[in-house]
């Protein structure tokens, strides 16, 4: 196991919205974070008289930003890659103190990562070019660019990576179980973030009292272990496992029957989505009793195959 | 007002708007989405609006007369330039709605009201929704000057730092002042002290949830989180519960106040990281945005008729 995994993978049935959502939100937050020298409105929209109303039209600059947007471009993207697999190198090298020679296999694998994701993203936007203007085959080409963004929430660097892979041949067992307590010790607090931001949004709908509120966390802060994966889904996990809690439990935590069953009635309106958490990769099939077949997994961020990318064996 | 602000709120009023909140199969609703105004539609309309009272707007330097009457925070004898904002004023009462209904429900849950007193309590916290508004319209809009002559909204309501953020308190105020003739001191006591208590794990939360995101970023040490959270905490705003709502967002994007605190404590390898990411406004109100905005909340308990006495007449 290496690196805590932030960040997480969306089911296919949301992508149509949170492909309009990005668009959105790159818009806007472009518009937002670039300061404008004059007072000039920069959100545009379409020209009627272009003939194309209504059709949205992208160019290869627009997918860049999409995928790159939060580093500023692909240039920014790379440079913020390579800061990122120095700052593991080094992190890890503090917790395991590590010889030269295996901060430089580490440095070689980082880099083969990063590497393989500019390889991915360039194979995919290839083939972005002749749909520019066809609005459909282009969402099939966001279906393709969604698992690369999901690799990038999750890290570059995460489980899976040629770089976590080298951290498990490279680290003796001694080394490996510091590190693994190092990165248990993040989990746990993000764990804890988790619970209490989720608590607080619950707290918009169902009525509860501060010493509620402090007993649910605790219950499950010190009653359930963290994720495997922490992202959009943080909630729901929240909600998954409250609705696990024991009756008596929760009895404790609300005696009044009348607010106890508002707070059950609130967590039903959740019910059945184990699969999703488990397909997701947030929880696991152990923890839920849910299976999910080979063909439901999550695109596997760091298979070429899964995100879409035609690899050309070249003997 | 300039032109990053017209485009903050722009940018603000429609991600709220697209964006409405997410819960389980929200993408399997497509008349709520339909219902909802679109993107471009919502631009146009507010820029419309911006351009409206711009023309209309005294020109910088002119002496304008402060509207005679002004009571407190209502709008009486303020000019007809709030007529345009009304629109605003609307969309902002729809959007701090889920608000009122969640302080409705601690009410609920504190006190036992009999269905005579609620009218008032609910009609306290409506008058409160319009004026957190009007005062989250009027700080938006303010800029130096404010957007009515006079100063402010309408001379009434001036614009300050922290009148965009305090809808809350306002809210909150309204209530308590409302429960006040209704139930006994010690009752009152208790709801101020939960009150104080919710804010204090909402501020717990939201420093949390951003320093574990800073953390998944920059790999920060224990020593790294604990100071981080210290500095936040002793300059903190209620404004920034709103980061609250960054939990809804996967990507790694960060409110730029946080830029001055967590730069001094990086090392030279997080530093790097740190400047290239992406650090704007966290728009205003984006956490009440993530209420349900189609939750209808408790009205029927609120709106309940109080019993008709025995032998009374019909």
């Amino acid at each position: 196991m290496t690196g805590w995994r932030i960040g997480g993978r969306l089911p296919w049935a949301r992508l149509a919205s949170l492909v309009a959502l990005s668009i959105v939100a790159v818009l806007l937050l472009g518009g937002i974070l670039s300061a404008a020298p004059d007072d000039q409105e920069t959100l545009t929209e379409p020209d009627p008289q272009a003939g194309l109303q209504n059709q949205i039209i992208f160019n290869g600059m627009d997918i860049d930003q999409a995928v790159f947007q939060q580093h500023g471009g692909v240039s920014g993207a790379r440079k913020s890659f390579d800061s990122q697999l120095k700052l593991q190198i080094t992190e890890l090298n503090r917790i395991c103190s590590l010889s030269t020679d295996q901060q430089q296999k580490l440095a070689l694998a980082g880099q083969g990562d990063i590497q393989r994701f500019f390889d991915q993203f360039a194979a995919i936007k290839r083939t972005f070019e002749p749909v520019k203007h066809d609005q459909q085959a282009w969402n099939k080409v966001w279906q393709k660019l969604w698992p690369l963004q999901a690799k990038l929430s999750a890290g570059l660097f995460a489980d899976r990576s040629f770089f976590a892979k080298v951290v498990d041949r490279t680290l003796d067992p001694a080394r490996m179980a510091k590190y693994r307590q190092s990165v248990e010790e993040h989990r746990r607090f993000h764990y804890r973030a988790s619970i209490e931001v989720s608590l607080c949004s619950m707290e918009n709908q169902i009525a509860m009292r501060s010493d509620q509120h402090t007993a649910l966390a605790r219950l499950l802060y010190d009653g359930s272990k963290p994720p495997l994966l922490f992202g959009t889904y943080d909630y729901w996990v929240v909600v998954y496992r409250l609705r696990k809690l024991p009756a008596d439990r929760l009895r404790a935590v609300f005696p009044d029957n009348a607010q106890r069953k508002q707070f059950q009635r609130h967590l039903e309106q959740y019910g059945g989505m184990e699969h999703t958490l488990v397909q997701e990769g947030y929880l696991t099939s152990e923890e839920t009793g849910v299976k999910i077949s080979p063909k439901d997994e999550a695109p596997d961020p760091a298979n070429d195959a899964d995100v879409g990318v035609d690899v050309e064996v070249v003997n | 007002m300039n032109g990053t602000t017209r485009r903050i709120m722009i940018a603000g009023l429609a991600m709220v708007t697209v964006l409405g909140t997410a819960t389980p199969g929200d993408s399997a609703s497509p008349p709520q989405a339909a219902a909802k105004k679109s993107f471009g539609q919502l631009t146009r309309e507010v820029r419309q609006t911006i351009e409206e009272v711009d023309k209309s707007a005294p020109a910088v330097g002119t002496v304008v007369k402060k509207p005679k009457k002004v009571l407190g925070g209502n709008f009486v004898g303020v000019n007809a330039n709030e007529a345009q904002w009304a629109p605003f004023i609307q969309q902002y009462q729809q959007q701090l709605r889920p608000v009122l209904q969640s302080e409705l429900r601690l009410v609920r849950l504190m006190f036992d009201l009999k269905p005579e007193q609620r009218p008032q309590i609910k009609a306290a916290g409506e008058a409160a929704l319009e004026a957190a508004a009007k005062k989250v319209v009027a700080a938006q809009f303010g800029g130096n000057g404010g957007i009515f002559p006079g100063g402010g909204f309408g001379g009434g309501i001036r614009r300050s730092k922290q009148d965009e953020d305090d809808y809350h308190t306002i809210i909150d105020n309204a209530l308590v002042k409302a429960l006040e003739p209704e139930v006994g001191p010690l009752q009152l006591a208790h709801y101020r002290d939960e009150l104080t208590k919710r804010t204090a794990n909402r501020k717990r939360a939201a420093i949390l949830s951003v320093v574990s995101r800073l953390d998944s970023l920059l790999l920060l040490t224990a020593e790294q989180r604990d100071e981080i959270a210290q500095q936040i905490a002793g300059k903190w705003q209620r404004s920034w519960e709103e980061w609250l709502a960054l939990q809804h967002y996967a990507s790694n994007y960060f409110p730029q106040e946080l830029d001055p605190i967590v730069r001094p404590v990086l090392n030279d390898d997080q530093k790097p990281i740190w400047k290239s990411v992406n650090k704007g406004m966290f728009g205003s109100m984006m956490w009440a945005a993530q209420m349900h905005m189609q939750d209808k909340g408790d009205d029927a308990w609120w709106d309940e008729k109080p019993a008709k006495p025995k032998g009374g007449k019909p």
